[in-house]
C-alpha cells in the first residue's frame, strides 16, 4: 500500500497497479504463456458453442438457405415459426414422449443402481465381487448401434429370442417392433441394463464411505444383514441420491439421440411412444429439410433446458457443495 | 482400495446363510445378463444363416461356420476403411483433447491468473446453454465447412468442460510448494507446467484419455449428421447402415412376396459379424483396463 502511494506521489505508478485498460492489458502481458494455453480450448468453445448459440436467431427468421441465417429475412409476425411447431401434433408427443421417458429412464436407472451397489457390496468374496462389478460396468462402454444389434435378436418378429421362446410355449409371437404400447418399458430396461453398472460405482463409493462404526455399533445391538442395510446405508445413501437426481432432472428435456435412433430408427409405426423431442427435430431437419419448424422445437429445447440446468444446480449446490455441477 | 480392504475384514459375514446366497445369486444373475448379449452376437455370427431363421440365435449352434465373416472380408474395403477412420478420429482426437483439456485446465487452477474467473464463466456457459442440433448443423456445414471431412468426427469432441473442470481440480490438490520451488530456480511458466505439473497428472490424464477415446470409438453421431459419403463413415455408422438396411427391409416387407425375398437375403449372419468386429477391440482391451474404468468414475463423482 504505501509502495503505491510513494509511486503515485511521485507521478510514476507500477504496471501491476495500473487501472483500466492498461492494466489489463499488462496482465495479459505479464502471464501471456498462461492466458495463451486458454486459447484452442476457447477458440473451439466459440465455434461449436457460441456460434450456434447466434444462430438461435434463425429461430425469428423465415429461413433461406442461399441467404443463410444471417442474410435470411425476420419472419412475420416474429413468433411464426412457434405457430408452425404448435400446429404440429407431432410436437407434443415429442415432448410428452421426452419427459415421460426420461423420468422412467431416471426413477428405474436409480433403483437399479442402489440395488446394485448393495448387493455388490454384501458380497465378500473379493475376486467375485470385482469381476462381477467389471461385468455390468460392461454395457456403458458399448456403442449404441451394437446394443440395437442385441436388441433386434432379443425382440425381432421371426426369430427373435423372445418370440422363440413364446412359441416354445405354444403361443402366439408378438410383432414387437409393429407394436409402441411395448416401448416405454423396452426402453427403460434397455437403458437400465446399460447405464446401471455405471450408477452403481458411484453408490458403492458412498457406501465404502460410511464409517464402519456405524455398522460395528449395529451389530453388537443386534442388527441383523437386512436391517442394517434398510437403517443404515439407505439413509446414508439419500443425500447422493438426491444429487445424482437433481443433475438427471436438469438434463430431462435432452435424450441420448444415438440411442434412440439406433433402436428404433426411422420406424413410424413406435414414434407413439419412441418419438422424443431430439429424434423430431433431427428427421425435420435431416429428412424433411424443414430448417424453421426444427429450428424452433430445437431453440425451445436449448432455452428451457438451461433454465432447468441451472435451478437444479442450484438446488444441488445448496444440498451439497460438492455435488454440484458449477 | 486399502479402505475397502479393511471393510471386508472388519464387517462379519455370518448373518443367514439363505440371505447370502440369494444376494449371489442375483449379482452374478445379473451380471452374466450383461455379457449374455455378447455370447449371443458371437455365436449367432458363427451359425448358418438357414439355422437363425428356423431356430433362432443359439448359444451353441448346431452347425458352425465362417461363411458371414468370409462375405465380410470377401469385399473387406468397406470395413477396412471404416476400421481407417475410426482408427485416425480415435487416436488423433483423443492425444488433442487431453492437450487442449490439460492446457486450457492449467491456468484455471492459478491464483496468479487474475482473469481466470472470467475465462471459467466462459466455459461454463457452455454446459449450461447450447444452441440445439439445428444451428450446430448450420455453423457446421454452413460455416465451418466440415461436411464430409474426417476433422467433422474430430474437432466438435475436442474440448469437453466437465472434463476441463476435472483435471483443473487435480491440479489444484497437487502442493503449491513445487511449482513455487521451480519459479525460484529460474523455470518459466510452461515448463513449470510441462515438466512438473503434467508428469504428476498421469491419473486424471489417463481417466479422461479412456473415457474419451472410448466415446471417440463409439461415435457415429458426428458421423451420421456431418458426413454422406462412405468413405468418411466411420466403422459404427457402417454397422448402423447394414442394420438399418436390414431391418427397414424385415419391418417394411408387408407384402407375401416380399416377405419370402427378404427371408432369403444372408443379411442376419453378416451383421452379426460386422457387430463382433466393431465391438471387437473393445471386448478383448476390456478385461485389461476395467479397472481402471472403475477408478475413473469415481475421480469424476467425487469432484466434477
Amino acid at each position: 500500500m504505501s509502495d503505491g502511494n510513494a509511486g503515485r506521489a511521485a507521478g510514476i505508478i507500477p504496471w501491476n497497479r495500473r487501472k483500466g485498460f492498461a492494466g489489463v492489458l499488462y496482465e495479459f502481458w505479464k502471464n501471456k504463456t498462461l492466458y495463451a494455453m486458454f486459447l484452442p480450448a476457447c477458440v473451439l468453445l466459440f465455434l461449436f458453442n457460441y456460434l450456434p448459440l447466434f444462430g438461435l436467431t434463425l429461430v425469428f427468421k423465415n429461413f433461406d438457405f442461399g441467404k443463410g441465417i444471417f442474410g435470411s429475412p425476420l419472419q412475420t409476425p416474429w413468433y411464426g415459426n412457434f405457430i408452425f411447431l404448435f400446429k404440429n401434433e407431432g410436437t407434443f408427443r415429442a415432448i410428452r414422449n421426452t419427459l415421460i421417458n426420461n423420468l422412467s429412464f431416471m426413477v428405474f436407472n436409480t433403483v437399479a443402481a442402489i440395488l446394485l451397489a448393495i448387493l455388490l457390496n454384501e458380497i465378500f468374496h473379493r475376486r467375485l465381487k470385482q469381476v462381477a462389478q467389471s461385468m455390468t460396468l460392461l454395457p456403458y462402454f458399448i456403442s449404441t448401434v451394437v446394443i440395437s444389434v442385441f436388441v433386434y435378436q432379443v425382440f425381432n418378429t421371426n426369430n427373435g429370442m423372445i418370440n422363440g421362446i413364446l412359441s416354445s410355449f405354444g403361443m402366439e409371437p408378438v410383432g414387437w417392433y409393429e407394436t409402441p404400447g411395448y416401448w416405454r418399458v423396452i426402453l427403460t430396461i434397455i437403458y437400465v441394463w446399460k447405464n446401471s453398472g455405471y450408477m452403481a460405482v458411484i453408490y458403492l463409493a458412498t457406501i465404502t464411505g460410511i464409517d464402519n462404526t456405524l455398522f460395528e455399533a449395529a451389530e453388537i445391538d443386534g442388527a441383523k444383514r437386512f436391517q442394517r442395510i434398510i437403517y443404515i446405508t439407505l439413509p446414508l445413501l439419500i443425500p447422493t441420491v438426491i444429487t445424482m437426481s437433481l443433475l438427471a432432472v436438469g438434463r430431462i428435456l435432452n435424450s441420448d439421440f444415438t440411442f434412440y435412433y439406433a433402436i428404433v430408427g426411422d420406424n413410424a409405426l413406435l414414434y407413439k411412444t419412441t418419438d422424443v423431442l431430439d429424434t423430431f427435430i433431427f428427421r425435420n431437419l435431416r429428412t424433411l429439410g424443414d430448417f424453421t419448424m426444427s429450428g424452433a422445437a430445437s431453440f425451445i429445447q436449448s432455452i428451457l433446458s438451461g433454465v432447468i440446468l441451472v435451478v437444479c444446480n442450484m438446488f444441488a449446490r445448496r444440498y451439497d457443495e460438492n455435488a454440484a455441477l458449477f | 482400495m486399502a479402505a475397502e480392504d479393511s471393510a471386508v475384514a472388519v464387517r462379519p459375514q455370518k448373518d443367514n446363510s439363505i440371505f447370502t446366497v440369494l444376494i449371489y445369486v442375483a449379482v452374478i444373475a445379473f451380471a452374466f445378463s450383461c455379457v449374455f448379449p455378447f455370447l449371443l452376437m458371437l455365436t449367432g455370427s458363427f451359425m448358418v444363416e438357414d439355422d437363425i431363421r428356423r431356430y433362432g440365435y443359439q448359444l451353441i449352434p448346431k452347425q458352425l461356420t465362417t461363411y458371414a465373416y468370409q462375405i465380410l472380408f470377401l469385399f473387406p474395403g468397406r470395413i477396412l476403411n471404416g476400421y481407417r477412420i475410426t482408427l485416425i478420429t480415435t487416436i488423433t482426437g483423443t492425444l488433442a483433447h487431453l492437450v487442449i483439456c490439460s492446457l486450457c485446465a492449467y491456468p484455471l487452477s492459478l491464483k496468479s491468473v487474475k482473469y481466470r474467473r472470467a475465462f471459467q464463466v466462459f466455459i461454463l456457459i457452455t454446459m449450461v446453454l447450447n444452441g440445439g442440433m439445428v444451428s450446430w448443423y448450420y455453423v457446421c456445414t454452413r460455416m465451418l465447412g466440415l461436411r464430409n471431412t474426417i476433422l467433422s468426427m474430430i474437432l466438435p469432441l475436442l474440448v469437453s468442460p466437465f472434463n476441463v473442470f476435472l483435471i483443473r481440480g487435480y491440479y489444484m490438490s497437487l502442493p503449491e510448494e513445487m511449482a513455487e520451488s521451480a519459479t525460484i530456480d529460474g523455470a518459466g511458466q510452461f515448463r513449470i507446467f510441462a515438466q512438473i505439473i503434467l508428469p504428476l497428472s498421469k491419473p486424471v490424464l489417463a481417466a479422461v484419455g479412456l473415457f474419451i477415446s472410448i466415446t471417440f470409438w463409439n461415435d457415429w453421431y458426428h458421423s451420421l449428421m456431418l458426413n454422406d459419403l462412405p468413405e468418411y463413415f466411420s466403422l459404427q455408422l457402417n454397422l448402423r447402415t447394414i442394420v438399418s438396411q436390414v431391418q427397414f427391409l424385415r419391418s417394411n416387407s408387408y407384402a407375401a412376396g416380399m416377405r419370402e425375398l427378404v427371408a432369403n437375403l444372408p443379411g442376419e449372419g453378416v451383421k452379426l459379424a460386422t457387430a463382433m468386429v466393431t465391438v471387437g477391440p473393445i471386448i478383448v482391451i476390456y478385461p485389461f483396463v476395467q479397472k481402471y474404468f472403475v477408478k475413473g468414475i469415481m475421480v469424476g463423482a467425487v469432484k466434477g
